[in-house]
């Protein structure tokens, strides 16, 4: 075929079939607002009353455009939990329409249901299958510990993602890792979203528009990271007046203040958190436990401003910090650092432009004063990213997406200090890298029942100097050193990752969706093989370390039931990866150059069915969601090369969640947890050796922590508002029944018994209560 | 970061009011493995190897021992010599260790045969043994050496007081001169029961890279409290035997000094 047939075919299957007739088109946008505040409103639903079918959805924020021939129409305006709009217009001419949605009065909340749902079988017609959308209201129904809702948490009750356990926020999707998630705050990426105790993660209901956990199927734009992505939204600041929101509890206490900066203009938010669990520690009696100190503190900041009718730029940041000591022995101190610019471009009725600057910096330092050694390790983790993305309204079957990220990685994996009189300073090499990726991608609608989103993303990362490479034989003997000078290219490597999503109608309550995509990490967080700790060492891809590569497919059978109701969803998925990190025995990779040498590199799979039965109206709402799953690594090193259970393989794994709307002012909610435990690896035997007794291995992984499982219940009573101040009481008890879920198994010598050892299991948290008082005004 | 792990879970642990309880665990009784402990070195001048069986783990068993394998020694450039077998599975052989040399050991014993090769390293000397206090105030040794330039050198630190062998894992000192090439280096021991008057006989032990990465390997999973903050999952070290066993041919060259603690 002529390369000029080719390029017409494709330009007619992306731009759609043209219209036969002559007849001139024209195109209405604008803005999508909230009226209370000035929020952009995200992915409200506009369609055209006489045209079924025909429609646009705002993007992230708030724009629409939609291209129609000449003549009168009804345009309707749909969003959850706001009153419907309707607009007649006379297009003949381009037209720019702003609309305001406001939220219906409490009284008419119930008069008007119709009018308030939006479209509920939204579900049934996105083409992204593998997404859990995250909506705060929700969040803030469900009980979590400290009665301080969290988006992270709400996450890891969906099917496919499963909670890395007690301590920790981390979790894991459809079979990866903790390091392949890519978690962004306002694009920037967050690489430690926990806090200590792992309860609280880094993000504030209170100052979040929402989120969106994609598992599989990511659009185009998003990259660098295998598993997951997690976009979460701040709030751009109330535009309209000052407000406020905020929490007091027993562990930690928030508020959050925004209003206008010039009304309709510009405005401003300010957030913050601070908890004092550590002052209950000064309270006991015991000097092992008074001596010790742990508390976090964060801080949120946004503003946005509009230059005109076309411009809008945007500024937010995050820093916080906790930390651990444990009395004059052990310090630990981890936190993340963002900064985003971002401005918004109308370029024309149908080109939206986003471009944002975006700073992010992992740091944790390590305080240890064990026997005479004062020392102090800091590691860090320090990205610059440009990003530009382009929203092309072609016509209202296709909206195309291209751009490109660059982003400048530079990892510190230890400086050691010491405090003593030598005073001597050990640095491992710092690493740089160049980050960069285009990407483009067509949302298309064919017909009523068929909408697609496929897409391809080139994304490449080149390791550079000052520094190192360094050569290995396949012993992990070092061969060769090569120097490089700053800013010299050291080695690339490089990807091409096609996308797909679909979903097609199969009939007014049914749909089919299909999902693959191939997705490239360049970035790589060598976690510990047993437990999680805030000690995180990323490696980047180099000469030695390939870049992992995850292929994904989905199909999902999604239905509303009863009126939208209910809705019922399964989804199989299949994962095959490549280029898998694991370490070789004894593999030392802290403050250690070589670290590349102690890695192994093998491939894995993960398969499951995830089912989700959903409750949306009525007193009694909630959801079950069910995961059956198994997840695989093999490595020639490891086991004879035969493939073994990953630590994240968890067999079953089930969340009840249910929310009990006692009055309009009482609500009861619980949810309830059970999933397998993690693959372990413990000795079949031992032997003694030097004197030593030394235990043997058979197998990776072939033992099993035990079941986790755990309640929690919380009660929430909505005092009477009093002008526009709002509040409310929650107690919840977390872990109900006192389960010792399992934190770590480990050995030791039994005392009454020496010569022999017994099994020694830790756990955290039983009945932890919390009162919190809750408001907003 | 084995240790800042371990901190890190002790101190989160202690201060989220953690129970601790002693549950029990199901260990599944792996196939038995033959272990081989051999260690030729320049101090005793003898050759010394003892064959046993595993017993299950988290049991008190005694191994079975086995006493009909034919044991030899090859040092390189000889012929092999025969080591008869002793008593409680010991094979051992009174015999001339030399500095920089390879030696070669093979085992027969019920069908199977096995061999390893070990080179046997060149002495560092003690230049003296310091007696000391940590910023805790407890007494500690300090076993000065001049570390050999322009090599890689890989050391262990084994010990007695007043005779009786300092040999659990916790006292097992392991260390290398990776960062101090050719510099003057004290490493140091630390046990409660340094007092005074107490005879302590320290042997600094050289030995090869391989040797160090085994003993290494078998440090970090023979700590039973280790398992839970170990970077890697734990395995079994890699050993220079040839076929399916467990254990290592040692060869170490050492240099003694004692000192008593006044």
């Amino acid at each position: 075929m002529h390369k000029g047939q080719i390029l017409l075919l494709l330009a007619f299957f992306i731009l759609g079939p043209l219209p036969l007739s002559a007849q001139e088109k024209f195109t209405l946008s604008g803005q999508i607002t909230d009226a209370a505040n000035g929020e952009d409103l995200p992915f409200v639903n506009v369609v055209v009353k006489e045209l079924p079918g025909v429609g646009t959805i705002s993007n992230v924020y708030g724009f629409y455009s939609l291209t129609l021939a000449a003549g009168t129409y009804t345009i309707e305006y749909r969003s959850i939990g706001y009153e419907n709009i309707s607009k007649q217009i006379q297009l003949d001419s381009a037209l720019t329409m702003d609309i305001e949605m406001a939220v219906p009065e409490q009284g008419e909340v119930l008069k008007k249901v119709t009018v308030t749902a939006q479209k509920k079988d939204e579900n049934l017609t996105r083409t992204d299958g593998s997404v859990t959308k995250i909506n705060i209201k929700d969040v803030k129904k469900l009980p979590t510990f400290g009665g301080e809702p969290d988006i992270m948490k709400v996450a890891q009750l969906s099917p496919g993602v499963k909670t890395a356990g007690d301590g920790n926020s981390g979790f894991y999707v459809r079979g990866g890792g903790l390091g392949q998630n890519l978690v962004l705050l306002d694009e920037a990426p967050v690489y430690n979203p926990s806090h200590v105790l792992g309860f609280y993660s880094v993000f504030n209901s209170d100052v979040l528009k929402g989120a969106e956990l994609y598992k599989g199927g990511m659009p185009a734009e998003y990259g660098g990271r295998t598993a997951s992505v997690m976009d979460v939204r701040m709030k751009d600041g109330n535009l309209k007046e000052w407000s406020g929101a905020g929490g007091v509890g027993l562990i930690a206490s928030r508020l959050a203040l925004e209003g206008p900066i010039k009304k309709d203009k510009g405005s401003i938010l300010l957030s913050g958190r601070t908890s004092y669990v550590g002052t209950y520690l000064k309270l006991s009696d015991n000097e092992t436990i008074n001596r010790n100190k742990l508390y976090f503190y964060y801080l949120n900041f946004k503003a946005n401003f509009k230059l005109g009718k076309k411009d809008k730029i945007y500024l937010s940041g995050y820093t916080g910090r906790d930390v651990l000591r444990f009395d004059d022995l052990f310090g630990l101190d981890w936190g993340n650092t963002t900064a985003t610019f971002r401005w918004n471009h109308v370029m024309s009725k149908k080109l939206f432009s986003n471009t944002s600057v975006i700073y992010n910096d992992y740091t944790y330092n390590i305080l240890v004063n064990f026997l005479e050694d004062n020392l102090k390790i800091t590691s860090s983790i320090r990205d610059f990213n440009l990003k530009q993305q382009f929203s092309l309204y072609a016509n209202n079957n296709n909206t195309l997406k291209f751009g490109f990220d660059v982003a400048h990685h530079s990892l510190s994996p230890g400086v050691v200090s010491s405090e003593n009189e030598d005073g001597n300073v050990v640095e491992t090499d710092k690493n740089y890298g160049l980050e960069s990726a285009v990407y483009l991608s067509n949302e298309q609608k064919i017909g009523k029942k068929i909408r697609l989103n496929y897409g391809v993303r080139f994304s490449m990362l080149n390791r550079l100097g000052e520094g190192n490479e360094y050569m290995y034989d396949e012993a992990g003997n070092l061969t060769g050193t090569t120097f490089y000078e700053s800013g010299e290219i050291m080695n690339t490597n490089y990807g091409i990752e096609p996308r797909l999503s679909s979903s097609f109608l199969l009939s007014k309550n049914t749909s089919l969706k299909l999902n693959y995509n191939r997705n490239f990490q360049y970035l790589h967080l060598l976690t510990s093989s047993t437990t999680s700790t805030p000690i995180d060492v990323w490696v980047m891809s180099s000469n030695n370390i390939k870049p992992q590569i995850a292929d994904q497919v989905s199909l999902g059978y999604y239905q509303n039931l009863k009126d939208n109701k209910y809705e019922f969803s399964t989804e199989v998925y299949y994962k095959g990866m490549q280029n898998v990190i694991d370490y070789k025995t004894g593999a030392n990779v802290f403050l250690n150059d070589f670290v590349e040498a102690e890695l192994v590199y093998g491939t894995g799979q993960s398969y499951g069915v995830e089912l989700l039965f959903k409750k949306k109206v009525g007193k009694f709402t909630g959801w079950i969601g069910y995961t059956l799953s198994r997840t695989e690594h093999k490595f020639d090193a490891i086991d004879n090369g035969n493939p073994f259970p990953a630590r994240q393989d968890r067999t079953h794994d089930l969340s009840i969640v249910a929310i009990y709307k006692i009055t309009d002012r009482l609500s009861l909610s619980g949810n309830f947890v059970y999933y397998t435990g993690d693959a372990v690896t413990f000795p079949s035997g031992q032997y003694t050796l030097d004197g030593i007794t030394v235990p043997y291995y058979t197998e990776r992984n072939g033992y099993r922590m035990p079941d986790y499982h755990r309640l929690d219940l919380g009660l929430t009573w909505d005092f009477k508002k009093r002008k526009k101040f709002e509040s409310s009481l929650n107690v919840s008890l977390y872990n109900v029944y006192g389960r010792q879920n399992a934190y770590t198994i480990s050995f030791r010598e039994n005392e009454a018994d020496p010569g022999s050892y017994e099994a020694v299991q830790i756990s955290l948290f039983r009945w932890v209560p919390s009162v919190t008082y809750n408001f907003n005004f | 970061m084995r240790k800042q792990s371990f901190l890190f879970i002790m101190a989160f642990a202690l201060i989220a009011s953690a129970c601790e309880k002693i549950i029990d665990l199901e260990v599944k009784e792996g196939d038995k493995r033959y272990i081989l402990d051999a260690e030729l070195n320049t101090m005793d001048d003898s050759i010394s190897i003892i064959l046993s069986e595993s017993v299950p783990y988290l049991s008190d068993d005694t191994p079975t021992y086995v006493e009909n394998a034919t044991v030899e020694l090859t040092p390189e450039g000889n012929s092999a010599i025969l080591v008869p077998y002793e008593s409680n599975g010991r094979y051992a052989l009174p015999l001339e260790a030399l500095e920089d040399q390879d030696y070669k050991l093979s085992v027969d014993f019920n069908d199977i045969s096995v061999e390893a090769n070990s080179h046997l390293t060149k002495k560092t000397n003690i230049n003296e043994l310091l007696i000391d206090e940590n910023i805790e105030g407890d007494l500690i040794i300090r076993t000065a050496l001049s570390d050999p330039a322009g090599e890689d050198n890989y050391y262990r630190i084994r010990y007695s007081i007043d005779g009786q062998k300092m040999d659990e894992v916790e006292n097992l000192v392991l260390f290398s001169d990776n960062n101090n090439d050719g510099e003057e280096l004290t490493p140091r021991i630390l046990n409660e029961l340094f007092e005074s008057g107490k005879k302590v006989d320290v042997e600094l032990m050289t030995m090869s890279k391989s040797q160090y990465e085994y003993y290494q390997g078998m440090l970090s999973i023979s700590d039973p409290s280790a398992f839970s903050y170990s970077v890697s999952a734990p395995a079994n070290p890699v050993s220079n035997w040839s076929g399916d066993v467990l254990g290592y041919f040692s060869t170490y060259a050492i240099d003694t000094m004692s000192v008593v603690i006044p």
